[in-house]
């Protein structure tokens, strides 16, 4: 237990913000008013529970939930592995496609197709190596999205959807969130690769957020197919590294958290043709504390929702929309890395009005989903473990 | 005669040998600077202070200085669990950076010689980095 004080030192001004919020909504339902029925209600860490649910895991970085209830998770180094019933499966899925594994570089993410039952597509994001014609520099890498469908212990039908261009040799900042729509569309989160110029650069995939056809193919209503010199894959820009990607479950809008500079993570609305800022607005500096820019702000780039500082290091993100959790319901829970926590940030229409902490020194958070069952999983990267998050 | 061609022969060599070794630990603490702005500097910092609580010091690190072999350890294969430096407590996890063997020796010439650090003139080469293996 010891090792959680230093943590609620560093979070005590937020823990207090917190109760003082609770205490004011509170007193707030003694008002008469505590029949709205949108008044969040108490769930506290005090009544939720903690389960590992695999272990053995090597750096996971993304869970998948299969209909048969069997999990599928991604290891950075590069294999892609069962659970099942609780248990590793020793034997590692063949067939994955060749990671680069350098840096925050490797296999990431995992998603199912929303009709996976009817058509098996798996779709798994990765940093991939500098193929021949590709262009970037040489040893390079970019991320990439494929996707193919499980055959027992293998991957069978393995189609390259799409790569980010062009590769770069830096070992950071790959993105790499897979999320759908349910209208048709595929959307990536891309890093800028430790290039931070070139997220303003439409010619380049860096610091992007695409949208494709499920098939990889591009749309033709996407906002930059008729520019010169763009990438018509592109649908926002102006990102550093989003490593959190969700559809609202009610608007269908898109949320993605990026990670920032120093004092910069942000939690953003991700809409058509928009520009984000990175790095002409920032509310970060840089970590060697040098200034990237002294705006926070300028017409005709995005304000984040809410930002980090300091720094949380977001990575994964789940909306909740859960009959177990339904105080929650519409609210987000977002994992650190950084700070070894998640936070349960409330939301009320494109508001956070309120961040919780919760779970202090978890672990390495580096995915958060809400499972088939209604309870929230957590992947963490420093037990190389997922665990189930449900109602005592 | 002889022998003065000797010494100033010999006192040359070393010269240019310490010379050479001097330029190879600067031309390596250059790269290291690169490879510590991608890999490291979001948690020891700028200055390699750290995070109280949560992430290590790394200037003026007593485990980082008295041990080396160590910190070539957990830049090699990560980290995890609790470990003292400067009298402190930290339990939390490193993932391995995955870099090369000329990379971690890179990395370690530059925080063995930046924020006040000094290791006088030693230098972590490759082939070190090469010998230290996996616990398992």
């Amino acid at each position: 237990m010891n090792k959680y004080i230093p943590f609620l030192k560093k979070s005590f001004p937020v823990a207090l913000g917190g109760l003082l919020l609770t205490v004011s909504i509170g007193l707030m339902s003694n008002t008469g008013i505590a029949d709205d029925k949108n008044a969040p209600k108490e769930i506290t860490q005090a009544n939720l529970k903690l389960d590992t649910v695999a272990s053995g895991l090597k750096m996971p970085w993304a869970t998948a939930f299969l209909p048969n209830g069997d999990l599928l998770v991604t290891e950075r180094g590069g294999k892609l592995r069962l659970v099942k019933n609780g248990v590793l499966d020793p034997k590692e899925i063949s067939g994955v496609p060749q990671v680069w594994y350098k840096g925050q570089g490797g296999l990431l993410d995992v998603q199912l197709h929303p009709d996976y039952a009817k058509n098996g597509w798996i779709y798994i994001s990765y940093s991939s190596p500098k193929a021949e014609g590709e262009e970037g520099e040489e040893g390079g890498a970019n991320t990439a999205l494929i996707r193919a469908k499980l055959k027992d212990h293998a991957l069978v039908d393995v189609q390259k959807i799409f790569k980010a261009i062009p590769n770069v040799k830096g070992n950071v900042h790959f993105g790499g969130r897979i999320v759908f729509d349910k209208k048709g569309y595929v959307f990536l989160s891309l890093g800028e690769r430790g290039q931070k110029e070139n997220s303003q650069d439409l010619s380049k995939d860096q610091g992007k957020v695409v949208r494709l056809h499920e098939d990889g193919k591009i749309p033709t209503d996407n906002p930059f197919v008729k520019t010169a010199n763009a990438r018509p894959e592109i649908w926002s820009y102006g990102h550093r590294n989003p490593q959190g990607m969700v559809i609202h479950p009610t608007t269908g809008a898109i949320w993605e958290h990026e990670h920032g500079p120093q004092g910069g993570d942000e939690l953003n609305i991700v809409e058509k043709g928009k520009n984000y800022g990175w790095p002409l607005i920032t509310f970060g500096i840089d970590y060697d504390n040098s200034i990237i820019s002294k705006d926070t702000a300028r017409a005709g780039l995005e304000q984040p929702v809410i930002y980090w500082k300091p720094s949380i290091a977001p990575c994964g993100m789940t909306f909740v929309n859960s009959p177990k959790f339904k105080e929650w319901n519409g609210d987000l829970i977002v994992g650190s890395l950084k700070f070894m926590q998640l936070q349960h940030l409330v939301v009320k229409g494109n508001k956070v009005t309120k961040k919780e902490i919760l779970f202090e020194g978890i672990g390495r958070v580096r995915d958060v989903r809400q499972g088939p069952d209604g309870n929230i999983y957590v992947v963490l990267e420093s037990s190389g473990t997922v665990v189930r998050i449900s109602r005592k | 005669m002889k022998l003065t061609i000797i010494a100033i022969s010999a006192l040359t060599l070393y010269s240019s040998f310490t010379l050479n070794q001097n330029d190879e630990l600067a031309k390596s603490i250059e790269r290291g600077k690169m490879v510590y702005s991608e890999n490291c500097i979001t948690c020891h910092m700028g200055t390699g202070e750290g995070v109280p609580a949560a992430f290590p010091p790394l200037a003026k690190s007593d485990y980082l200085l008295k041990t080396p072999e160590k910190a070539i350890y957990a830049v090699k294969f990560g980290l995890a669990g609790k470990i003292v430096v400067n009298g402190i407590d930290y339990d939390n996890m490193m993932p391995p950076p995955g870099l090369d063997n000329d990379e971690i020796a890179d990395v370690m010439n530059y925080i063995q010689n930046s924020w006040g650090n000094n290791s006088d003139g030693k230098m972590v080469t490759e082939k070190m980095v090469e010998a230290v293996e996996e616990e398992k």
